[in-house]
Parts: C-alpha cells; sequence; structure tokens
C-alpha cells in the first residue's frame, strides 16, 4: 500500500530521532554526523525552501500542460481535460517516488493534491445534474481519495482533507432537512468522527501501523477535536434554546449554565491533561488549540467583552500563563522542560523502529558509493544524503 | 523509548562514553521539551494584545477620550521597556542571551505599543504637524534603538518595516498590498536603492562586527525588496529594460554566489524563483508577444512555460545538490 521504500522510512525515523538526540545535545555534532552516515538516506527530501520553489515549478508545469490539453481540445470537455490532468499527476507522481526516490520534495506533493483536485472537480461536472445526490457522491469520492493518498503516500494533507471530507459529507446527507433536524449533520458527525478517534487510538500502537503511526495519531487528535467540536455547536444550540424558553433576561438558568460550563472548559482540560500524559508534541499543541478555542467560544457566546477588550484580556491571560508555565519549569522537578531542541523527533515516543533497530543489532553499513552526502535535507542540519 | 538503539549504537563505538551517560541520564528523568509550544502562546498573546489595543483606540476615542487613551498607551509602553530595561543583558557589539523568553515578547509588545501611540497622536493631535515622514522616522529610530540596545532581531524587522515606510513604500490593502504603488518611477527606484541599502548594512554590520548576527535580518528585507522592484522596473521602463536585465542578471550571479558561499538554500531558491519571474516576463513581453498574436503564440508560450519550468526545476535540483556537496566539505 504504501508508495515508498519501507527500509528508507525506518532510516528517515532512525535519522529523526538521531537529530533530536543532537539539537538537545545528547550527542555531540561529530557522533550525530558519524551515525547519519551509517544511515544514510536514498530519498530525494530536500529543504523546506528548495521544496517551495519545486512546488511553485511544478504547478506552473501541470497549468501549462494542461491549458495545452485544453487548446487542443478547444476547450470543449473540460472534463476530459481535467481527468487527463489527474492521471497524469498521478503518474508522474508514481514514477517520481518509483525512479526518483522523491519524499517530501514539493514536485510530489503538488502533483498529488492537484491529482486529486482535478479528479475530484471532473467528478462534481459528471454528477452535477444529480441535485442532492451530487454531494453525497463528492464528498463520498473525497473521502476515498484522500484517505487512500493518506495511506499511499503518508500524506497529512491527504488525512485533513479527509476529515474535512467526512464533514462535508455529514452535511451533505442532511442537506435540505427541515429545521427541527438543523443539528443532524452535529450529530452525524460527531458520531463518524468519535468512532474514527477510538480506531485510530487502538491502531496507533499496532505493530503493522508502524509507518502510519504519525498519521494515526493526528487522526486521533484531529476527529476527537471535530467530535468535540460538533457536540459543542450541538450543546451551546441545546442550551441557548432552552435558555430563550425559560429566561429571557438572557442570563443562563443553572442547569444549562452547568452543562455549557462543564462542555467548554472540562473537555478542553481533558484533551491537556490526557497530551500532557502521554507527552506527545502534536497532542499537546492540539489540545492547546482546544484550550484557546475556550476563549473563542465564550467570547463568541456569552460575552463578556467587546471583541477588542476581549483581544486585550485574553491577550493579557496568554501572558501570564506563559510565564507562570515558564517559572514552573524552571523549578526542574517537572517531566517537562523549557530547553532548546527537541522539536526534530520523537525521542521520547515508542519508536518500534528503533527498538527494532537497537535490539537487533541492525547497524546497517553504508553502501559503499562514495556519493553519500550531507547537508541541508529537510531534516535539519544533516539532511537526506544520498545522490541528491 | 530509543535508550536500546543508542546502547546499541554505543556498543558500535558510534557513540562515547560520556555522551551516552548523558543518554541514560535523560532517559532516568525524561523531559520533554514545550518551548516551542509556550512561545507559541506567548506570541499569540502579544498579537492579541497589540491588535486589541489597536483597535480599542480607534473604537472608544470619544468615550475614553484622548488624554485617557494617551496616558494609558504611554504608561502600557513605558512598563514593557521598563520591564526590559532591567531585565536587560549587558550591552555587547555581539549576540547576546535573553535573560528570559518572556522578555523577547514584553519587548516585541512595548515596540509594537510604540507604532500604536506614535500613530496615535499623529492622526489625533497631529503631532509633527504636517510632515507625515516625520511620523514614521521618530518611531523607526526609536526601534532602531530598541533593536540595537535590547539585541532583538524582531523589533529589527519591525525598524526597516518603518525604513520602508519612511521612504515611501506602504504595504496596504488599499494598495493591493503595495504592489500597485510599484508603477511609478520614484517608488521603484527608491525599493531598488532601498534593498541596495539594506544590503550594505548586511555587509557593514559583519564587517565592523556591530551585531553581526543582524546581517540576516537586512540581507533578507533587501534582496526581496530589490528584486521585486527589479521586476517592477522591467515592466515599467519599456525602453531601458536591457540595463534592468542586466541589473537582475547581476543580483541573480550575487544571489547564487552568496548561496554556495554560506551554503544557503533559501538564496538559491530566491533567486532562482525572481529570476525565473523576470526573463519569462521579458521573453513572453519582449519576444513571443512581438510577432503576431494567434494560436501559436499561445501555444509558444504555453510550451515556453512548461519547457522553462521544467528545466528550472531541474536547475534548482542540481543547485541543491551541489550545495549539500559544499555541506559535506564544510562539516568534515
Amino acid at each position: 500500500m504504501i508508495a515508498y521504500s519501507r527500509h528508507e522510512l525506518t532510516r528517515l525515523e532512525i535519522r529523526s530521532v538521531v537529530q533530536d538526540a543532537s539539537s538537545q545535545d545528547l550527542i555531540t555534532r561529530e557522533e550525530s554526523m558519524a551515525i547519519l552516515m551509517k544511515y544514510p538516506s536514498r530519498f530525494y527530501s530536500p529543504n523546506i525552501y528548495i521544496r517551495i520553489g519545486l512546488g511553485l515549478l511544478t504547478m506552473v508545469c501541470i497549468s501549462s500542460i494542461s491549458s495545452i490539453f485544453g487548446m487542443l481540445l478547444d476547450f470543449r470537455n473540460a472534463e476530459i481535460i481535467l481527468l487527463l490532468t489527474a492521471l497524469g499527476c498521478f503518474g508522474l507522481l508514481e514514477y517520481f517516488i518509483q525512479s526518483k526516490q522523491h519524499y517530501r520534495s514539493g514536485i510530489d506533493d503538488v502533483l498529488l493534491h492537484t491529482g486529486i483536485s482535478c479528479l475530484l472537480i471532473f467528478i462534481g461536472i459528471q454528477t452535477e445534474n444529480h441535485g442532492r445526490a451530487n454531494s453525497i457522491i463528492l464528498s463520498l469520492s473525497a473521502i476515498i481519495c484522500y484517505t487512500l493518498a493518506a495511506l499511499r503516500y503518508l500524506d497529512r494533507l491527504a488525512l485533513i482533507g479527509a476529515l474535512a471530507s467526512i464533514a462535508f459529507f455529514s452535511f451533505s446527507m442532511w442537506e435540505n432537512s427541515p429545521p427541527e433536524m438543523a443539528l443532524y449533520p452535529c450529530w452525524t458527525l460527531a458520531l463518524i468522527l468519535s468512532a474514527i478517534a477510538v480506531i485510530a487510538h487502538q491502531q496507533k500502537d499496532r505493530k503493522g501501523a508502524n509507518f502510519h503511526r504519525h498519521l494515526l495519531i493526528l487522526l486521533e487528535n484531529l476527529a476527537a477535536l471535530g467530535a468535540y467540536a460538533s457536540l459543542h455547536i450541538i450543546t451551546i444550540d441545546t442550551v441557548l434554546t432552552e435558555n430563550t424558553r425559560t429566561n429571557s433576561a438572557n442570563a443562563l438558568n443553572p442547569v444549562a449554565a452547568i452543562l455549557y460550563w462543564s462542555w467548554t472548559l472540562a473537555i478542553p482540560a481533558l484533551f491537556i491533561w490526557y497530551a500532557l500524559r502521554k507527552r506527545e508534541s502534536l497532542s499537546i499543541r492540539l489540545s492547546l488549540l482546544a484550550i484557546l478555542s475556550v476563549f473563542y467560544a465564550q467570547h463568541q457566546f456569552y460575552p463578556l467583552f467587546e471583541h477588542e477588550l476581549a483581544a486585550v484580556f485574553y491577550g493579557l491571560l496568554l501572558l501570564l500563563a506563559g510565564w507562570m508555565a515558564i517559572r514552573y519549569l524552571k523549578q526542574d522537578n517537572s517531566v517537562y522542560s523549557f530547553r532548546h531542541g527537541g522539536d526534530e523527533g520523537d525521542l521520547l515516543g515508542q519508536n518500534p523502529f528503533l527498538v527494532v533497530a537497537g535490539f537487533a543489532g541492525v547497524g546497517q553499513e553504508a553502501p559503499a558509493t562514495t556519493d553519500t552526502r550531507f547537508g541541508g535535507g529537510s531534516f535539519g542540519g544533516a539532511g537526506a544524503g544520498s545522490e541528491f | 523509548m530509543a535508550l536500546p538503539f543508542f546502547e546499541n549504537l554505543h556498543q558500535q563505538g558510534l557513540i562515547s562514553p560520556g555522551s551516552m551517560e548523558k543518554i541514560r541520564l535523560f532517559y532516568a528523568h525524561p523531559r520533554k521539551s514545550v518551548r516551542t509550544e509556550i512561545q507559541g502562546i506567548l506570541y499569540i498573546g502579544v498579537l492579541l494584545i497589540s491588535t486589541g489595543i489597536g483597535v480599542l483606540v480607534y473604537k472608544h476615542i470619544e468615550q475614553l477620550g484622548h488624554i485617557t487613551i494617551v496616558m494609558a498607551i504611554l504608561a502600557a509602553t513605558l512598563a514593557c521597556y521598563g520591564y526590559c530595561y532591567f531585565k536587560r543583558p549587558a550591552f555587547s557589539r555581539g549576540l547576546t542571551t535573553s535573560p528570559s523568553p518572556l522578555f523577547d515578547y514584553i519587548l516585541l509588545l512595548g515596540s509594537l505599543l510604540v507604532l500604536i501611540l506614535v500613530g496615535y497622536l499623529q492622526s489625533q493631535f497631529q503631532l509633527f504637524g504636517s510632515r507625515w515622514g516625520l511620523a514614521s522616522f521618530i518611531p523607526m529610530c526609536i526601534l532602531f534603538t530598541t533593536a540595537y540596545f535590547f539585541d532583538h532581531r524582531g523589533v529589527l524587522a519591525l525598524a526597516i518595516t518603518n525604513l520602508a515606510a519612511w521612504l515611501g513604500i506602504t504595504v496596504n490593502r488599499a494598495s493591493s498590498w503595495g504592489l500597485s504603488e510599484l508603477n511609478n518611477t520614484t517608488t521603484i527606484l527608491t525599493a531598488s536603492g532601498l534593498g541596495l541599502l539594506l544590503i550594505l548594512i548586511s555587509f557593514l554590520v559583519k564587517l565592523k562586527n556591530f551585531k553581526a548576527h543582524f546581517d540576516s535580518t537586512y540581507h533578507q528585507f533587501g534582496s526581496h525588496i530589490f528584486f521585486i522592484s527589479n521586476i517592477a522596473a522591467l515592466i515599467h521602463f519599456i525602453d531601458w529594460w536591457p540595463l534592468w536585465l542586466a541589473v537582475l542578471a547581476g543580483a541573480i550571479y550575487y544571489h547564487l554566489k552568496k548561496a554556495f558561499r554560506d551554503t544557503s538554500f533559501y538564496y538559491a531558491v530566491i533567486a532562482i524563483l525572481y529570476g525565473y519571474a523576470g526573463i519569462s516576463y521579458l521573453l513572453i513581453e519582449k519576444v513571443l508577444l512581438k510577432t503576431t498574436v494567434n494560436i501559436d503564440t499561445a501555444y509558444s508560450i504555453l510550451f515556453y512555460l512548461l519547457l522553462s519550468g521544467i528545466s528550472v526545476a531541474r536547475l534548482l535540483i542540481f543547485i541543491n545538490r551541489q550545495l549539500k556537496e559544499n555541506d559535506s566539505i564544510l562539516q568534515a
């Protein structure tokens, strides 16, 4: 299923952990270089700037070739042009991955997402006369395309696209429903995302899911946040309806207030507790996002101040929170620290690749070629090495 | 955890006993760094406060009164600067270590408040009369002084932006982010001059070893301003385009040389992309569209874009490879 070489992916994982150790001054630069030399990667995975440049140039090329096709066909069959572009993009994507060993080079990113976009527009045009079914078919197609892309190309953006498509699908299902069913899309979405979060949680530590582990962690967190957001909308709507019915003074009745505040505050607090316990950077970042959403939700539905005053107030609150966190971390009795480094890899995570490599004594020797070079790859100082 | 992996590397002699001890200690008391996350929180906090105050002063002039607003912003600015003054590291011509992460953000907030305060005083009290240039010049001086005194690259970026504003190069939504202003001779020449000046300053700070680490900030602003104004000049100066093409070629050569010298992917990419944009414009405008415009012209342009896009991408990959070769030599 995965388009990339598993051997090379393992090496990338190993390299990222070694670079993380180096960034945290656990090993010296020379030691880091020696280890990276032992685990070279043949992927072409350039520096972020080169990646952006290659991505832009790929867009120019795709636009030109699509326009040439369009002109050859007199722009009469837009869907044919779109289909050809999509197929061309997928074909080229496979070529670049299999023959040129591209991995997040900018070219493969743009080819993948242009291909999916063209294919979805093609499906949209084909089904445009089918009324409500159009949205459902389109959203289902998007779910399938993005899911397959995420599984095969380990692409995070495709995963986010798949989740967005699920949201689109939930709303398409209940399109033009009567007002009393207005919250059904949110219920549907919450149900689906909750199921996805549970499945992702169960699957992420499975041995066979090594290469998809990062994606599954992202999926688990995003799905949980999405489910929370959907249920939050339902809660607020319920509370507001209840409030309007019982209290015209626009103040929450006690039961509704407890429901509202416990939902608004307790769930993000639960998120951050879970994330801090798991010590996963991604979970921590997304749970912080959930905490920030508390401010937004509070201000959106029960504003205490005007927008600008709220901005100043919450800004001060964030500065205070940051200051307190730094003070706490400096006491040196926490499992967290404020030291530099630690963003490159997952030194504290479960690294099945490393455990295998470590226990088995797999010190893969670099091929005897002389073209192994280091520097400037997308993984910090030493880069991907290899022939590029 | 990766401890067994590192133990294995240690057995293979790839990790020294000293480093292995550090790793064991790390895993005995594993502590995860949350520096990025806390910095993100602080940055969002500063943005919210400065944006909130910016909107507040405009919306509540009537209720609060000018004096109250001015005094409140002044007090907040002084509080920020006061905190930074007492916490500041000893002045040095080189890079200094920030006393605390909060220090950087408080200073950034104070600098943003200076801009709001001066803007407010000028718009409401005409502090500098009709000399609007002074309203940019004074905060620019304050910001440059702040950046150098407290050693803060973020404030330096604000100061450089203010310098551009003082010279009349404004970037705002009303002028489509400043691009629509790049259609007159004065602005183009000023922007080119500013770009060159900033690049020159980046050399000077390194040469004089006075805050040498500021050179990248000056250079990055200088490079972008120079390249953008150069492309604008190619479009604007109908008769003088060969001269500007030569200047563009010189800029590309210089930036590529710098990219190889400093092993910088960033400068390589901007040199190639800006160069490609400028040269493509000239080829399409001065060559392909000079002949009779028909369907063949459209095909020519599209084929040109396709083939040139592929060629430039290959060139970029080639340069990437060359830069890595240089990098390996440097690190060996």
